[in-house]
């Protein structure tokens, strides 16, 4: 023991040396030589299916700026090539925000692009907040990460709230037309997150002033991450709902969806939030993936010329990686740091933050195409509301703008 | 015993000179205080596992009740000063609830029984949407100055494995030590081992308990995941045993090796710091259950053994 | 769901039994049977509910190597190494499924996992009748194996009194070996049976496997049949439990059930049985 406290604080001492020892870009008087921008992902753990698509469109969105020589920055009077640097948090909340704060304190980035999945996005976004660096994400929707009063923190997912509205609003239609029953009988079950628990606000707003369209007839909570939702299942099927609201991550959603056919349940209307038509997720369920019904922040289907020119691009840059929301949105997440960094001519923070806060985008891949930030920093945008049908087939149902079929509701056999 | 504490000193000199010698270097910084909290944490759990040899795979709780408390407090108002003991003692107590049933358990039933006691833990806390926020978490407006932070974690340090010191070589150590070798034997010999085991609980969970509030202050944001996650149970465990089970400075230098490995690791290779963990743990356990420590005895030990050079001219 | 938590049990009750160490990498070999079955269907197109016909003697080699090379030097020490041991091999599976696999979700797809049949208006999926089925089964043949055969009365004897054992001519270390190759071969056989039902990832059977511990404690720790029972209690404990709590409680009955048990019923519930009709 004499000598071993010494011992600590030397090796305390050498670990903090070496592993900090990385050396600063140096800055010149006509800027710097490149603008560092940092995100950190999940692309192992729970959510490394999403994180990889994470990485593939912020790559695929700094490539392009930098195969034209980088970002125009008027106050230095040249383009500047951009370097992008990507940890992985191994989907954990604690590892995800320490890689933010080395991103802001090692690697004195200049801005910062968001990580993916509710919890993760939560802890990490305090750090960008305290060092006043801008943020834009596309991978936390809860409404919960932007009431906190940050100031530097934008998001280009639209709320869960406004996701179980928009489903509604489709709802509605489809009693109108008489293709399903009026009221709706719900039973809702929602993961136990804050973006679960958003979902289940949502509708049971709704439901409150809408009586006569929508009755919330069980409403219950689930572990993330589960592995048996049998006993839940169990309980939906002792009630008499004919419709089964759901709010889960992936795979959550292809575990429960399984479980769901083999508890034999059947509604006239099935939705998983923002999950149904992902290529894994139908392949991993086959038909009983079909007519499940989703409202989505973006589909490959929706109609117009910056979607399909998006689509392009991504298949050839990654042909194995099917378009799926969480590759356009971090696409456009990272499109739209770029684009406020171009606007405001130069990476002082304080600026890029006030641009990010005014900013007005068109001609976007999202639905409606339209960019812009509420007060609280999270977009009000619209949702595609997309349905399975068979053979792998997806068609967007609603809003009529973006329509590229017929909703088959209820579900045939239900 | 007046060695020790010179090189102690030195060594709390050097570490209290950095902000002062390099105030630039932000992320070193970082990087020493995150040492610091999972050194005091790390001899924290020491106390219990190492020197009474009940391993606990449901430490994270009482971390997390601290940062929970701290957190709570703090936001209604309440002084830093009031929520760090507060955090402590209601660590310490919610120890005592658990652990007067829990000993009653010997050696390996009362691991299991840890981990089932982390679990529920961390499931009511994230149920108990109305005090915990449930899965959002809860959120701080702000946080003091990083150089007070480091101080922080460093009198934490200090004062943890000051108390580690001081137990190991009192009465209270021996009774320790005698549980830990064969409970039995120490009951007949008149140590009352439940009571012995259950202060060392109250201890380690008080100390965990001021780093949770640490925790909180440093990182912001908390959410049962984070706090009260089974991987932050696992990390209690991997660094005292990686270092010295049961010895003073072990665990922090498991810390070291710990947050050094994980710090060039975790961005880039994920999971094989974890897999070296695990290969190293099997290691130490099976060729030197005394870790890093006990090696550098060995290696000590076979220098002393060869003869000066020239000794045999 | 019985059926399962026997199945992914017995493995923890048998080396329990015999070595007296707890196998806390259960959730591993859990994690890597389903994994296997996986990666056997999906690269060899080999049907899942073919795969333990594989599994089964390369994870009881497998286990039979790591007792021999790892597990036995740790035997004779506190019983906390071989714990701690144990959780290292754990963290190493893990980390290398991490590796290997990565952290992707995967489930397996065959008709007859999707299949239902109906029985007198209730409908019950195929794949749960099975694994039930082959919980039953697989207790059967462990207590035929057990009671019948040279080597199953050698592991009882061992596990009974490992000198007494000795004096009688039992190679008690083969013995020791054999058993915990059997016991990893059932958890990679429930691991595969695992697979038929839920979709995974390498931190799979860490939830599961706490409920194993659940089931053994219950059960009386070394004991088959009282695997069987605990498995059942817990099963049906969760049902029932669950109508009448919020379902994202569901997990906490079987760690409350684990510490109440441990607590109460240090003996498990077979052994307290036994201890009254002694009584």
């Amino acid at each position: 023991m004499r000598r071993s406290f010494l011992a600590f604080a030397a090796a305390a001492l050498a670990a903090g040396t070496v592993v900090s020892s990385t050396p600063v870009a140096s800055r010149a008087d006509n800027g710097p030589s490149e603008v560092v921008v940092g995100a950190v992902l999940p692309l192992t753990g729970e959510e490394s299916r999403v994180g990889t698509f994470y990485k593939a469109a912020y790559e695929l969105a700094t490539k392009e700026i930098n195969d034209h020589g980088g970002l125009q920055l008027r106050q230095y009077g040249r383009k500047i090539p951009v370097k992008l640097i990507i940890y992985d948090d191994k989907t954990d909340p604690a590892t995800s925000r320490n890689l933010y704060e080395r991103l802001a304190l090692q690697d004195h980035v200049d801005a910062m692009l968001g990580g993916y999945s509710t919890d993760l996005v939560q802890a990490q976004t305090v750090v960008p907040n305290q060092h006043g660096i801008p943020y834009v994400g596309g991978g936390g929707a809860a409404s919960a990460i932007y009431k906190r009063g940050f100031k530097t923190i934008f998001s280009l997912l639209a709320s869960i709230e406004n996701l179980a509205y928009t489903e509604c609003d489709f709802i509605e239609e489809m009693q109108a037309q008489k293709k399903l029953p009026k009221p709706l009988k719900m039973a809702v079950v929602y993961e136990n997150t804050s973006h679960g628990q958003d979902f289940a606000k949502g509708l049971t707003a709704r439901a409150k002033q809408k009586p006569q369209n929508f009755q919330i007839v069980m409403s219950e909570a689930f572990d993330l991450h589960g592995k048996d939702f049998t006993p839940l299942l169990q309980k939906v099927k002792a009630i008499n709902a004919n419709a089964f609201m759901s709010d889960a991550h992936l795979d959550d959603y292809i575990t429960m969806q399984r479980q769901y056919a083999q508890v034999g349940l059947h509604h006239a209307y099935l939705t998983y939030g923002a999950r149904g038509p992902e290529k894994s997720a139908r392949d991993a369920l086959g038909k009983s993936a079909d007519y499940i019904v989703a409202a989505a922040w973006w589909n490959q289907a929706i109609p117009n010329a910056a979607v399909k020119a998006f689509d392009e691009k991504w298949a050839k840059a990654y042909p194995k990686l099917n378009a799926e929301w969480y590759a356009a949105l971090p696409y456009e997440t990272a499109r739209t740091l770029y684009i406020a960094m171009t606007e405001t001519g130069s990476v002082d923070k304080a600026k890029v933050v006030e641009t990010l806060r005014h900013i007005d985008i068109r001609d976007t891949v999202l639905p409606g195409g339209h960019i812009r930030f509420e007060a609280d920093g999270q977009i009000n945008a619209p949702f595609v509301v997309t349905e399975n049908l068979p053979d792998g087939k997806t068609v967007i149902v609603y809003p009529h703008a973006e329509k590229t079929g017929e909703a088959v509701l209820p579900v045939p056999g239900s | 015993m007046g060695k020790p504490v010179a090189y102690a000193v030195v060594a709390i000199v050097a570490l209290s000179a950095v902000p002062f010698v390099a105030p630039r270097s932000e992320y070193a910084i970082e990087v020493l205080f995150l040492i610091f909290l999972y050194g005091a944490m790390a001899t924290a759990w020491n106390l219990l596992g190492g020197f009474a040899g009940q391993v606990s795979f449901g430490h994270a709780a009482f971390l997390g009740i601290g940062a929970y408390a701290t957190t709570i407090m703090i936001a209604n108002g309440v002084s830093l000063w009031v929520a760090v003991p507060v955090s402590a003692l209601l660590a310490g107590l919610y120890s005592l609830v658990i652990g007067i049933p829990a000993f009653r358990l010997r050696g390996p039933y009362f691991s299991i029984a840890t981990i089932g006691i982390g679990e529920a833990t961390r499931l009511i806390a994230l149920n108990w949407t109305s005090l915990t926020g449930g899965a959002s978490g809860l959120t701080l407006a702000g946080a003091p100055p990083l150089v007070q932070q480091y101080f922080a974690a460093l009198a934490l340090l200090v004062a943890a494995v000051g108390l580690a010191a001081w137990i190991r070589s009192s009465r209270f150590g021996y009774a320790l030590a005698a549980v830990r070798q064969d409970t039995d034997a120490a009951e007949t010999l008149g140590v009352a081992t439940t009571v012995t085991k259950t202060q060392a609980l109250f201890l380690s969970a008080c100390i965990l308990g001021v780093a949770g509030s640490v925790y909180a202050l440093h990182y912001l944001f908390i959410s049962p995941d984070s706090v009260f996650g089974f991987s932050t149970s696992i990390s209690l465990v991997i660094m005292p045993i990686i270092g010295g089970l049961g010895t003073v400075t072990g665990p922090l230098i498991g810390a070291v090796v710990y947050t050094f490995i994980r710090e060039q690791f975790a961005a880039t290779l994920a999971n094989v710091d974890l897999l070296a963990f695990g290969v190293l743990l099997i290691a130490i356990v099976v060729f030197e259950p005394r870790g890093i420590l006990g090696i550098a005895d060995r290696v000590r030990g076979m220098r002393r053994a060869r003869p000066p050079a020239g000794a045999d001219a | 769901m019985a059926g399962l938590y026997a199945a992914m049990s017995y493995g923890l009750a048998l080396i329990y039994g015999v070595l007296k160490i707890i196998n806390l990498a259960n959730a591993g070999f859990l994690m890597l049977g389903a994994y296997v079955t996986w990666w056997l269907f999906t690269s060899y197109h080999i049907h899942p509910l073919l795969a333990p016909l594989l599994i089964v003697p390369a994870f009881f080699l497998f286990g039979w190597a790591l007792e021999r090379t790892l597990v036995r030097r740790v035997l004779s020490a506190e019983p906390i190494i071989s714990l701690l041991l144990l959780f290292g091999v754990w963290l190493v599976l893990q980390n290398l499924a991490y590796v290997i696999w990565t952290g992707d979700t995967r489930s397996i797809e065959t008709p007859f996992v999707e299949a239902t049949v109906n029985a007198g208006g209730l409908q019950l999926a195929v794949p749960r009748l099975y694994v039930f089925a082959m919980g039953a089964l697989v207790l059967i043949a462990l207590q035929l194996f057990l009671t019948r055969t040279y080597l199953g009365r050698a592991i009882r004897a061992t596990a009974q009194d490992r000198d007494a054992a000795r004096l009688v001519g039992v190679d008690v270390d083969r013995v020791m070996g054999i058993a915990f190759g059997i016991g990893i071969a059932l958890a990679g056989f429930g691991g595969s049976l695992l697979s038929l039902l839920f979709s995974f990832t390498p931190d799979f059977g860490r939830a599961l496997s706490l409920k194993s511990f659940c089931i053994v404690v219950l059960g009386g720790l070394d004991s088959i049949v009282g695997v069987a029972f605990g498995s059942l209690a817990l099963a049906l404990a969760e049902a029932f439990g669950v109508r009448y709590m919020p379902a994202s409680l569901q997990n906490l009955i079987s760690f409350v059930v684990l510490v109440v048990v441990l607590i109460a019923l240090p003996r498990g519930i077979v052994g307290t049985v036994r201890a009254l009709r002694r009584g």
